[in-house]
């Protein structure tokens, strides 16, 4: 039931109890006005002899010549009462409903605030608040966990890399030990991007990614990007269209890691002599970029997956491509960190396209932010 | 050059004081937020590289005060803990620059360079490595005087070995720092730039500024460096 019609309900049983009340209370009053009149009219005497009826006569009279008037004055205190009545009863209801919807995990700290009535509605805002006190508490929790989680672990990993890192360096060139060192410290680094990702992946639940903007130009960025596609894989044929002088306001590492992503992506689900397609455009307001491969196709039921946490298309392909399947989802917080969006987007038979929408910046010399 | 690193990491403490070492700072530690304030008001540092978490005062509150009372000497700080919003605090408290943890020293050393020659008005922005050198700041690069011209990727790649001559990077160190990758995309993709590093900046086969370290990366040979 939508607040509306609970509204509208209120009001129509209150209309029409206290219309039945009216009418009733008019219709006997009307007949109590008859017997008067007719008393009145047959029997001066009677009435002469009643000092009160007598006083009071006129004003009986008074009253059967405006009864409509007063009938029609009763309707519309009944009407304009229920309808007070009903607005009354559910406002409550509408500023719960008004809070609650602007509380989201990125501002868990607002309450609804209390009216100071001991009524339902009272213990409703209080059970209401309370309920938000142990969601945000949890939440921080949550949140606080994995900042501190990752800053725990990144204690050990820099004394892990830096002694790895001597190591490395005092060891004789070429040889097993400096080779074995060598992998040591990329399964660091892996352990290194997988923390980091968590960590921002956490950061973004709780709304707090900042991003450092600066004016930057993304059509050399992905100009970049493809020259590396071409060594990356020598194999996929490149098609590009660009559109040129492309100023978007950005945080330009975080920007380049999405758009890594989303490459790599493109390269490892690629078939055997395909192709990469990326095209730039503006649209409205925004810039687009559109980043399609020849594929074998993601099944309907994946589709809607691809952003989740951990998730693989290919998991026999999982620890050759980025580690953890973190990519995607991380992908597509960077771009809302930055006013954006990013969607997996219809494409014709045989493709894969994601879209990746950007506010289009004012270009160089706009102000700068962040810092 | 003095350097004091305020870092309670007894660990993470010493391979930063032995690679600063190496490369000829001379390094104090300390490692409380209270006993750090201390130092650094009595004696003068030329930098200071400052961990954030401390026991005591900590790093950001230390920077506050060190900077109210006017002093200037250059602050690299330390964090591990939410990167983006410390990167921005420090910076608006008045850091000069700061470094993720976890950090290669060798990294650490790059920005002990940069904020020095910074603050000092040093001319330390030409690097040279055999017969190769790499002026920094007008990004020129002359093999033998006869100036030689590169792709900006193959610039920053060059710059990168040659800030520190004799050190090996890794293919993946290389990957993160210069292609800003945060993964191994498994490729060849630093071999092929080093191979047409190379034959930009040192076309005859014999004395290579840039050797192969094998099995491990690359690095760009001390002699004749600085």
């Amino acid at each position: 039931m939508t607040p509306r019609s609970f509204r509208t309900r209120v009001l129509l049983v209150s209309v029409a109890v206290s219309g039945l009340v009216l009418l009733g209370f008019a219709w006997w009053s009307w007949q109590l006005l008859e017997a008067f009149s007719s008393l009145s009219g047959l029997d001066t005497e009677l009435v002469a002899g009643h000092a009160w009826l007598a006083s009071h006569l006129d004003a009986v009279r008074w009253f059967r010549r405006e009864f409509l008037f007063l009938f029609a004055l009763g309707l519309v205190c009944v009407l304009g009462g229920s309808w007070l009545l009903a607005w009354y009863a559910v406002r409550p209801v509408d500023l719960l409903i008004d809070a609650a919807e602007g509380i989201t995990a990125q501002d868990l700290e607002r309450r609804i605030p209390q009216r100071g009535a001991g009524d339902e509605f009272g213990r409703l805002i209080d059970v209401f608040n309370d309920m938000l006190e142990r969601l945000e508490v949890s939440f921080n929790h949550a949140t606080r966990f994995s900042a501190d989680a990752a800053h725990e672990l990144k204690t050990p990993l820099t004394i892990l890399q830096g002694q790895l890192d001597q190591a490395l360096q005092e060891a004789p060139d070429g040889s097993p030990l400096q080779q074995n060192l060598g992998r040591l410290l990329e399964e660091v680094q892996r352990l290194k991007v997988i923390i980091r990702r968590l960590l921002l992946l956490s950061l973004a639940d709780a709304g707090r990614i900042r991003v450092a903007l600066t004016p930057m130009r993304l059509d050399e960025l992905l100009g970049q990007v493809i020259e590396d596609v071409e060594i990356l894989a020598p194999e996929l044929r490149v098609i590009q269209e660009l559109e040129e002088d492309a100023w978007v306001d950005a945080d330009e590492a975080l920007l380049q890691q999405a758009i890594q992503n989303l490459v790599n992506n493109a390269i490892k689900y690629n078939i055997d002599g395909g192709k990469i397609r990326f095209q730039l455009f503006r649209h409205e307001e925004n810039l687009r970029f559109a980043i399609a491969n020849t594929s074998e196709g993601i099944p309907e039921e994946d589709r809607r997956q691809v952003f989740r946490r951990f998730y693989r298309a290919d998991p026999a392909h999982s620890r050759k491509v980025d580690g953890v399947g973190l990519g995607l989802s991380l992908a597509r917080e960077i771009v809302r960190a930055h006013q954006g969006k990013l969607w997996l987007a219809d494409a014709p038979e045989g493709w894969v396209m994601f879209v990746m929408e950007l506010p289009e910046g004012a270009g160089d010399g706009a102000v700068e932010s962040g810092e | 050059m003095k350097i004091l690193v305020v870092e309670d990491e007894k660990q993470i403490a010493d391979f930063v004081k032995k690679g600063l070492t190496e490369q000829g700072f001379l390094v104090e530690l300390c490692d409380h937020g209270d006993e750090a304030m201390e130092r650094i008001l009595d004696q003068p540092y030329d930098a200071i590289v400052l961990d954030i978490m401390l026991p005591g005062r900590d790093g950001l509150s230390i920077l506050k005060q060190f900077r109210k009372k006017g002093h200037t000497t250059p602050v690299i700080l330390l964090t591990a803990r939410s990167e983006l919003d410390e990167r921005i605090e420090g910076l608006n408290t008045g850091a000069d620059d700061y470094l993720t943890k976890p950090f290669y020293v060798e990294e650490l050393t790059a920005r002990l360079h940069a904020v020095l020659r910074r603050s000092s008005d040093e001319q330390m922005s030409l690097l040279q490595a055999g017969d190769v050198s790499v002026n920094v700041l007008t990004r020129e690069v002359k093999r033998r005087g006869e100036s030689v011209r590169l792709t900006a990727r193959e610039f920053s790649l060059l710059e990168y070995l040659m800030r520190s001559p004799g050190r090996v990077y890794t293919r993946t160190q290389i990957l993160e720092h210069v292609w800003g990758y945060d993964f191994d995309p498994n490729t060849n993709l630093v071999d092929v730039h080093i191979q047409r590093l190379r034959k930009k900046v040192s076309p005859d086969k014999e004395n290579p500024v840039i050797e192969t370290i094998r099995g491990v990366g690359y690095r760009v040979c001390k002699d004749g460096a600085e």
